[in-house]
């Protein structure tokens, strides 16, 4: 059954939007379990590919390959290697628990849950592709269920917030594809693979052209300074559910791309461009920290720790270059920890946002003035967020931190003052997320609040795997490295040493 | 692995498991589940005796490899974070100090917190605190270090603002985690500088492995990581949180913010001791002799019970980093632990008389008067007498009375600051803040014995209802205080009588596994201690005499009128009593304008970048498209398209006129066009 697992993971749901769509759209509970069934597979999948997946290996593993448009010599052609595989437990983790964020969706449930399932086959295609023609359609299906998702279920100002989504995105994509289009004309494949192997022939121009070209469109996605605007007006816009997808898995795929085509690809344009990611890093940590202390929505704060977090991981990308400076561990820790942090973020920000839904539900606002001493109503409800207020401000114990730091110690040799600069990062993180547990949870409480209920245990079953997988990870982060270091490995020494290895399996 | 070591994870982690059963359970437990915490840290306690005398009784110091055991907890091939066990003898008496203080403080809190509807809770918070400093005090690793110093932070700010809905308490347990946060930043690109050069986090590989290390940036690299130790100990500037850490249950003022958690930075400067240079350790001397002194100048004219005793304990802190700095470690320590004692003895003191307080406040119906201001007290000796002594014997130990721990630990300190002002004259100020804040410690701490428990009561009614609190209170103080005697410190091997020189200071030399400069600092350092030991002690005690009187004479005596002096004195009253204005400063100057600029930021953020920049590009292409339209409509459909149309229109009309019907002139065409056929026809 291993044969086709990758396949089967990225069209089930596919599938399960077949038999939502001939259910009655009045049944919505038969709607709801019908998607619960249909992740809870995907998921158990993901797990079995986990457990199957070989950690001593750095290479491809699962691949499937298929001719699909042979004039153009491009093929379905999937595979999953420790880059890949943290994303690819990532995407049906959140999915499966945010349809239970979903349960309060009302309108048009049969559209949205259709919606929903679709945009995860996108997302789980992107993860898996291996041909740049399949990760290009991969990414354009992501879209367009993102823009209804936001633009039909959202707030008072979806229309505007869905469409600057998509027109952004798609701007950055079209400029992806130009990059697509010359790399093809250059090596006559999509297939990554192929086009690895040609890396001695891309001039250095030539590669640093793509590279940029393709961090545009990745750029946009991360999102990383001056591209992120679009990420807190749709990110208040979207439901909670989206907004989990979107922050947890969707920004990935920005990060994603850059660690999965244009570093092994344009490994001197990778070079040329380190120092500047490491600065973008640097501004989107301070510039992020900076904006989220001053909000007065608790949406758009959390929104703006991502750009927060996001700025982290290309720190530690930044550090890739170390091998040439003679310190690999840096290159180590800076490239394993970034890719850490995509999957740390992933689940702290789901949480997050998760718990700014439950208190919307109940509030019907999320100004953090609002409030006031919550915390004497709502214990339990209070404590949680607690949890994950914490593990976003990066304390030790919960998985944020360790990869944190490894993105800060791996880019130190190499960027000593931008790293200092950017640990203020942390000081401004706990900064704002401290300050606004203060004015919603702590101080006096708030009469108008006497009837607010206390957290269910529904929502309770639904954060918990994800404050599970955080703390296990840091106290014990080495199952989750031994996962990726392999490719990491090699990622690492393709961008430094591109000509003395030989990639087609 | 060795005994040591499996105490010590023991010791650890079970504190761990109180804290996670209390917060599920706690509530669902008889008693609110404090008997689970509290026999956790007994054992703990327990262990940690053993750990002590199994050091007393094998009276060596061990070599650093044999006291530690470490393992990889990341590993990527090259980058690894080594994480380990040190149970070398600082080790063991921090788990002594830590164990026992906690212990009794789990014990007092049970009355004092007793009507708490949170009770569960606090416990288990004063056990995840527990945890937390066990790991700092036995690890191997700076990562680890800094791993549950965070920690630390943590349980900090939950237990200082555990009376959340008081705005203040909120307030100050944010500012405490935050001020905290800004020494750990230093501290991590400290831990970054060092183990990127040294290729380890753990101790032992970082104190061999800086040998190599440019001077220049070792000296920066000490400094850093010092400032953890600035956050956490409460050094100037980033002492402010300490004194608003008050805000906290009594007790909690008592573990965490007077004997053991601020011990922590000490403790971090005895462990980083070994990689720093003669130039980083007098930038930590002169922090910790002005912090030691202006703290002591601030807590001359506070008259809150617990404000005096939280400027007190900056002051102290002061001092222990003072000594670290100027070389005398074995004194740093020495006074870390008897501060411990009777600092937490007077802490919970305190707290004895501000529960008593409130109670009778609370009885008489009197809910205006604030417990905790001494002016409202007075005349309680005889009300709670066994608060009262013990009270006073911490006093005379702080102060530095002979026979006290205080005077020991206190003395070794001064004379190491004198000795290191012989050495270089231009360092004279060091001692002189030594010996001055030794002046005012006399001075302010008898202040408060005098305020509260001498003199007339302030409302004879309140007076009337204070009572002596139970003896699940006055037991702990008594045990404290007693640690406060000067024989449990004037043994040596075999438990022979020596005064000069216990076990303390053959048990916790100085390293000698050193810089070279420092090395070759202390060695010239050596001779000048020993001249000036016993002058130092001379001066202590006069100092202290002296202190003691001026403080019998204002405050006991009235001789001298506290409110003349106030006013003679009026910008050092104001001064002094506003705290140097310096949480003001840091409000209006740095805190405040940083908010603001993140709101202009944001505001940038949103109307210019997002709604000029980028939507201007939506704008643009709107535009073009407009003109784009209008160059579709009117060139191209209207002129061109249509033109062509037009044109065609105009051709037919004039071609029509050719369509006449008549025959005739059909046939001339015919022929015309035959001919002309022909004609081309021929042509080809």
């Amino acid at each position: 059954m291993f044969e086709h697992i990758l396949t089967w993971l990225v069209f089930i749901p596919i599938l399960g939007m077949g038999a939502v769509m001939i259910l009655p759209s009045k049944k919505h509970d038969w709607i709801r379990w019908t998607s619960v069934f249909v992740t809870a597979i995907q998921l158990i999948l993901a797990i079995a590919l986990l457990m199957n997946f070989d950690r001593s290996e750095g290479a491809y593993q699962f691949m499937e390959k298929y001719e699909w448009i042979k004039a153009f010599n491009i093929s379905y052609f999937v595979g999953v290697d420790g880059l890949s595989m943290p994303m690819v437990i990532l995407t049906p983790l959140l999915m499966f628990l945010s349809i239970f964020a979903s349960w309060s969706i009302k309108k048009k449930v049969k559209g949205y849950f259709m919606m929903f399932l679709l945009l995860n086959t996108g997302m789980m295609g992107v993860f898996v592709s291996l041909d740049f023609f399949l990760f290009y359609i991969f990414w354009e299906v992501m879209l367009l269920p993102m823009y209804f998702l936001i633009g039909i279920w959202g707030g008072p100002k979806r229309e505007y917030a869905a469409i600057k989504f998509f027109l952004y995105t798609l701007a950055g994509s079209v400029v992806m594809l130009l990059a697509m289009i010359a790399l093809y004309f250059k090596t006559g494949t999509f297939s990554f693979l192929e086009m690895q192997a040609e890396v001695a022939n891309f001039t250095r121009g030539f590669q640093i052209i793509v590279f940029l070209a393709l961090f545009f469109g990745f750029a946009i996605k991360v999102p990383i300074f001056p591209f992120h605007t679009w990420l807190p007006l749709a990110h208040v816009e979207a439901p909670t559910a989206i907004s989990v997808i979107l922050a947890g898995v969707l920004l990935k795929m920005g990060t994603y791309g850059i660690l999965r085509i244009s570093y092994p690809i344009l490994p001197e344009g990778t070079v040329w461009f380190a120092p500047m990611l490491a600065v973008l890093g640097l501004i989107n940590v301070i510039y992020g920290a900076m904006c989220a202390l001053a909000q007065t929505d608790l949406k758009k704060l959390v929104a703006y720790s991502s750009v927060n977090h996001m700025g982290y991981v290309l720190l530690g990308m930044a550090a890739v270059v170390g091998l040439q400076q003679a310190s690999p561990e840096a290159a180590q820790a800076g490239m394993n920890g970034a890719l850490f942090q995509m999957f740390n973020h992933g689940t702290i920000t789901a949480m997050l946002f998760m718990l700014v839904g439950i208190i919307y539900e109940r509030a019907h606002h999320r100004d953090i003035d609002g409030f006031g001493g919550l915390a004497s109503k709502m214990p339990i409800y209070a404590g949680i967020m607690a949890v994950a207020f914490f593990a976003g401000l990066g304390l030790p114990g919960f998985s944020g931190f360790i990869s944190e730091a490894m993105c800060f110690i791996g880019a130190f040799p190499m960027y000593t003052g931008i790293v200092i600069v950017s640990t203020l990062g942390i000081l401004f993180n706990a900064g704002y997320f401290l300050w606004a547990y203060q004015r919603i949870f702590l101080g006096k409480f708030n009469e108008k609040y006497n009837d607010i209920a206390e957290i269910k245990t529904f929502e309770i079953a639904y954060l918990v795997p994800l404050i599970v997988v955080t703390i296990f990870l840091g106290v014990y982060p080495q199952p989750m490295l031994d996962l990726m270091k392999n490719t990491m490995d090699s990622i690492i020494e393709m961008v430094n040493n591109p000509v003395t290895l030989s990639w087609l399996p | 692995m060795e005994s040591q070591f499996i105490l010590a994870i023991i010791i650890l982690f079970i504190p761990l498991v109180s804290f996670v059963g209390n917060i599920f359970f706690g509530k669902r437990l008889s008693r609110g589940g404090d008997w689970f915490s509290i026999s956790t840290v007994g054992i703990g306690l327990l262990l940690s005796v053993i750990l002590f005398f199994q050091m007393i009784f094998d009276y060596t110091v061990p070599e650093m490899a044999d006291a530690q055991i470490l393992f990889n907890w990341v590993n990527l091939g090259a980058f690894k974070i080594e994480l380990g066990l040190l149970v070398d003898n600082q080790a063991r008496i921090m788990l002594l100090i830590v164990s026992l203080v906690s212990f009794l403080v789990h014990i007092y809190s049970t009355e004092y917190m007793k009507d708490d509807p949170r009770y569960s809770r606090y416990f288990a918070f004063l056990s995840l605190f527990t945890f937390s400093m066990y790991g700092i005090v036995i690890s191997a690793s700076l990562f680890m270090i800094y791993i549950f110093w965070e920690l630390v932070g943590l349980s900090s700010y939950l237990l200082i603002g555990f009376w959340f809905e008081k705005k203040s308490a909120a307030d100050a347990g944010k500012k405490a985690f935050i001020t905290n946060r800004i020494g750990d930043i230093g501290m991590f690109a400290g831990i970054m500088l060092i183990t990127s050069h040294v290729g380890s986090f753990a101790f032992s590989e970082i104190y061999t492995g800086v040998a190599d290390m440019n001077t220049t940036i070792l000296t920066i690299g000490g400094i850093l990581l010092f400032l953890g130790a600035v956050g956490k100990s409460a050094q100037f500037p980033l002492h402010v949180w300490l004194p608003d850490a008050m805000e906290g249950p009594t007790p909690v003022s008592a573990l965490i913010h007077a004997a053991t958690m601020v011990a922590a930075g000490v403790y971090l400067v005895l462990r980083i001791f070994p990689i720093l240079t003669p130039e980083a350790a007098m930038v930590i001397a002169y922090t910790g002799g002005f912090t030691a002194f202006g703290a002591a100048i601030i807590a001359l004219t506070q008259n809150d019970i617990k404000r005096v005793l939280a400027y007190s304990t900056v002051s102290q802190l002061g001092y222990m980093v003072m000594a670290i700095g100027v070389g005398s470690y074995t004194a740093g320590l020495f006074h870390l632990m008897t501060h411990a004692w009777f600092k937490a003895c007077l802490f919970l003191g305190s707290g004895s008389v501000i529960h008593a307080m409130h109670h009778a406040l609370h009885k008489v119906g009197d809910h205006e008067t604030d417990p905790q201001d001494m002016r409202n007290m007075g005349g309680l000796k005889s009300k709670m007498p066994k608060t009262f002594w013990t009270f006073l014997i911490a006093t005379v130990a702080i102060a530095g009375v002979p026979l006290t721990s205080g005077f020991m630990s206190k003395d070794a300190i001064l004379g190491g600051t004198l000795a290191y002002a012989m050495q270089n004259p231009a360092h004279l100020l060091l001692p002189v803040f030594g010996f001055g804040a030794a002046l005012m410690t006399a001075f302010y701490m008898f202040r408060q014995v005098f305020m509260t428990f001498y003199g007339k009561p302030a409302n004879e009614e309140v007076h009337q209802n204070v009572h002596e609190n139970p003896s699940t209170m006055t037991i702990p103080l008594i045990v404290l205080s007693s640690m406060s005697i000067f024989v449990f410190y004037a043994f040596g091997k075999g438990f022979h009588f020596n005064f000069a020189h216990g076990w303390f200071q053959d048990l916790v030399p100085v390293p000698h596994n050193l810089t070279q400069s420092m090395t070759g600092f202390l060695h010239h350092l050596e001779h000048s201690i020993h001249v000036a030991h016993y002058p130092a002690m001379a001066i202590s005690v006069v100092i202290a005499g002296f202190g003691i009187f001026l403080a019998w004479l204002v405050y006991f005596k009235k001789k001298i009128s506290a409110e003349n002096m106030a006013t003679k004195m009026a910008l050092g009253y104001k001064l002094s009593f506003n705290k140097f204005f310096i949480d003001e400063i840091y409000q209006k100057r740095i805190i405040d304008p940083f908010l603001w600029l993140c709101r202009k930021i944001y505001w940038f953020d949103y109307n210019i970048l997002d709604q000029k920049v980028i939507d201007g590009f939506g704008r643009l292409s709107i535009l073009g498209s407009k003109v784009a339209k209008t160059f579709d409509d009117v060139v191209i459909d209207n002129w061109i398209v249509d033109g062509f149309g037009r044109a065609t229109l105009l051709i037919g009309r004039k071609l029509r006129r050719l369509q006449t019907g008549k025959l005739q002139q059909y046939l001339a065409m015919a022929i015309v066009g035959v001919v002309i056929l022909a004609f081309l026809e021929k042509l080809m």
